[in-house]
């Protein structure tokens, strides 16, 4: 019997560029669904600041100032503006993809609410999904940002 | 009844299968550019006719314009353009009323005199909001004007448009949004007979014909003395197209393209690359870009030559069409990306970024290493079974074996479909995947 060379083995013709094959696909694929991810975060989190801004005006106009406590979180502020008859029910928390829960001991949430010693002004900015600090994803506010457009 | 050795129906298909690669491809990239056109002007509140309706009951169909005024064209139920739709945002982002912009909606008659203006959605104050939205002698007061005629109001007293008693910022705010957005157009129109940049030619664009001149005469002038100096020829691309000039065909660029336009003007050299890329294959069935010219792909020959020849390997014939799909996978995430607008960089899904060293990211960098790591083993392994640019380049090459349509013209096919799914349902496949 005559033995076959090692590069003519099915391991190496076969096996292993199908393997090789395998784990390119799962690149692609994990690459593509962290992008969708990230686009669908981009959304949501777009759409609550919007819902919380607002609601935002609403206060302002029912109340002529904006909330005087500051800074708030995302869940703060979204407590105090249903308990104010703004917010008919919690928008979606982008970071947990629920809405925001008040019960929950913990929720991870990069909105933040900041106001002026009068609070005539407000300052709404929205993380990106890996919460970091150094830039916000979206920024709102009474002086220069009033849109995301 | 023969021709070339073929039986002249065989000609015929062969030519017909030609015409119709073409226009497949053409058809992909006229749906991504038109695509693009109207992300453009929608914006992130697209008009939908229903609102426009509001004015032309015969409303039918909206088309995004691409022309500087960047509105909408509207179309009755036999395509005939009936009138003319703009909204003010995200232009008049800002101009804001008492606490911020309101996006207005402009539409126009078949005589480009507006028929009536509405308030889509306000950033400013509801109740002044629905003030001026309801003081129909305010919202009427652009009837019957010209684009131009608006465009042109410096003073809105002057022209008598006054604003909305207790609504006074919000109502403003609203006129100077209208006649902000019509000067905008006007001002793009007056622009838009003169080319933004004139037509330059650089050292680099003659660098580039000159590979595609001498790529063209390597692949057809066979006269063995030219032939002699095809390595160094071979040397001389993979230096200065890769590391000078960086200028590979790559999908980020040709997306790019095809969603902005061909920058003939600025690169007459790149687009000249990719014209040759195209139209030889497509003519003489000569691989002329992947062959002779691909900086990568001279290097997978190179590193090919390193190890011997016993060390290769051949790919188990049943392994090669799953190894072969992975660039068609590549090419429908190219079109998912390009529509969708996933933040995906796609120039890390090809290598050829690599050869621009500073700037080049690690998936980048991470693709060209193993797909030259690989064609140690297995000769020109990337190209065969990595490569959606080659794929690309392969399906409007003329075959060898005319008149039979080959997979790839089913699955260039398959793409048009999905392309056109992308474009005409857009907005349920964007609610689905991303609401």
């Amino acid at each position: 019997m005559t033995k076959r060379p090692l590069r003519r083995s099915p391991w190496l013709t076969a096996v292993i560029p199908a393997l090789i094959g395998l784990i390119a696909v799962g690149f692609i694929v994990v690459s593509l669904d962290r992008a969708i991810e990230s686009r669908r975060f981009d959304e949501v989190s777009k759409q609550t600041l919007l819902e919380i801004q607002r609601a935002l005006q609403d206060f302002h106009v029912a109340e002529e100032i904006y909330p005087r406590k500051t800074p708030l979180s995302g869940a703060e502020l979204v407590q105090l503006l249903i308990d104010t008859g703004h917010l008919q029910a919690p928008p979606r928390n982008p970071w947990t993809g629920e809405p925001y829960a008040f019960e929950a001991p913990v929720q991870p949430d990069g909105i933040e609410y900041r106001t002026d010693e009068l609070a005539e002004t407000y300052a709404l900015r929205s993380l990106d999904q890996a919460l970091s600090d150094s830039s916000p994803r979206w920024q709102l506010d009474s002086n220069e940002n009033h849109s995301l457009e | 009844m023969t021709r070339g050795g073929f039986p002249l129906s065989s000609a015929i298909i062969s030519a017909f299968l030609q015409i119709y690669r073409l226009v497949v491809l053409i058809a992909i990239a006229w749906l991504i550019r038109e695509h693009q056109v109207k992300l453009r002007v929608q914006g992130d509140r697209p008009i939908v006719v229903a609102e426009v309706k509001a004015f032309l009951p015969e409303a039918h169909r909206l088309t995004a314009d691409d022309s500087p005024r960047a509105g909408l064209f509207v179309l009755d139920q036999n395509g005939g353009k009936i009138g003319y739709a703009a909204r003010t945002m995200p232009h008049s982002r800002k101009i804001t009323g008492y606490s911020g912009p309101t996006d207005g909606l402009i539409v126009f008659d078949a005589d480009d005199r507006v028929l009536g203006v509405a308030i889509r959605h306000s950033y400013d104050t509801p109740s002044h909001v629905e003030d001026v939205r309801f003081d129909l002698l305010f919202m009427e007061t652009w009837n019957g004007r010209s684009w131009e005629e608006i465009a042109a109001i410096e003073d809105l007293s002057a022209a008598r448009i006054y604003g909305v008693s207790g609504a006074t910022r919000t109502s403003e705010c609203l006129a100077q949004s209208i006649g902000h957005r019509m000067r905008v157009g006007s001002a793009s129109l007056e622009n838009a007979g003169r080319p933004p940049v004139g037509f330059r030619w650089r050292w680099q664009d003659s660098a580039l014909a000159s590979i595609v001149i001498l790529g063209i005469l390597f692949a057809f002038w066979k006269e063995p003395r030219f032939q002699r100096w095809r390595p160094w020829f071979h040397v001389a691309v993979f230096g200065v197209l890769g590391f000078v000039l960086g200028d590979l065909l790559a999908q980020s660029l040709l997306v790019g393209w095809m969603e902005s336009g061909v920058p003939w003007r600025m690169t007459p050299g790149m687009v000249l690359l990719a014209a040759a890329a195209f139209v030889v294959p497509w003519i003489t069935r000569v691989p002329l870009y992947c062959t002779w010219i691909c900086p990568h792909g001279h290097a997978q020959r190179w590193f090919m030559k390193i190890v011997p020849a016993r060390w290769t390997i051949g790919v188990h014939d049943r392994v090669k069409p799953w190894l072969k799909a992975i660039p068609v996978l590549l090419l429908a995430v190219v079109l998912l990306v390009s529509f969708l607008q996933l933040p995906l960089d796609l120039a890390g899904i090809e290598p050829f970024d690599a050869y621009l060293i500073q700037s080049a990211g690690i998936a980048t960098l991470t693709v060209a290493v193993v797909g030259l790591v690989m064609s140690l083993f297995i000769p020109m392994a990337y190209c065969k079974y990595g490569c959606p640019t080659g794929l690309l380049l392969a399906f409007v090459r003329r075959h060898s074996s005319p008149g039979k349509p080959g997979i790839r013209d089913g699955m260039a096919l398959a793409f048009l479909g999905l392309a056109l799914l992308l474009f005409f349902r857009y907005q349920e496949i964007t609610d689905w995947l991303f609401r």
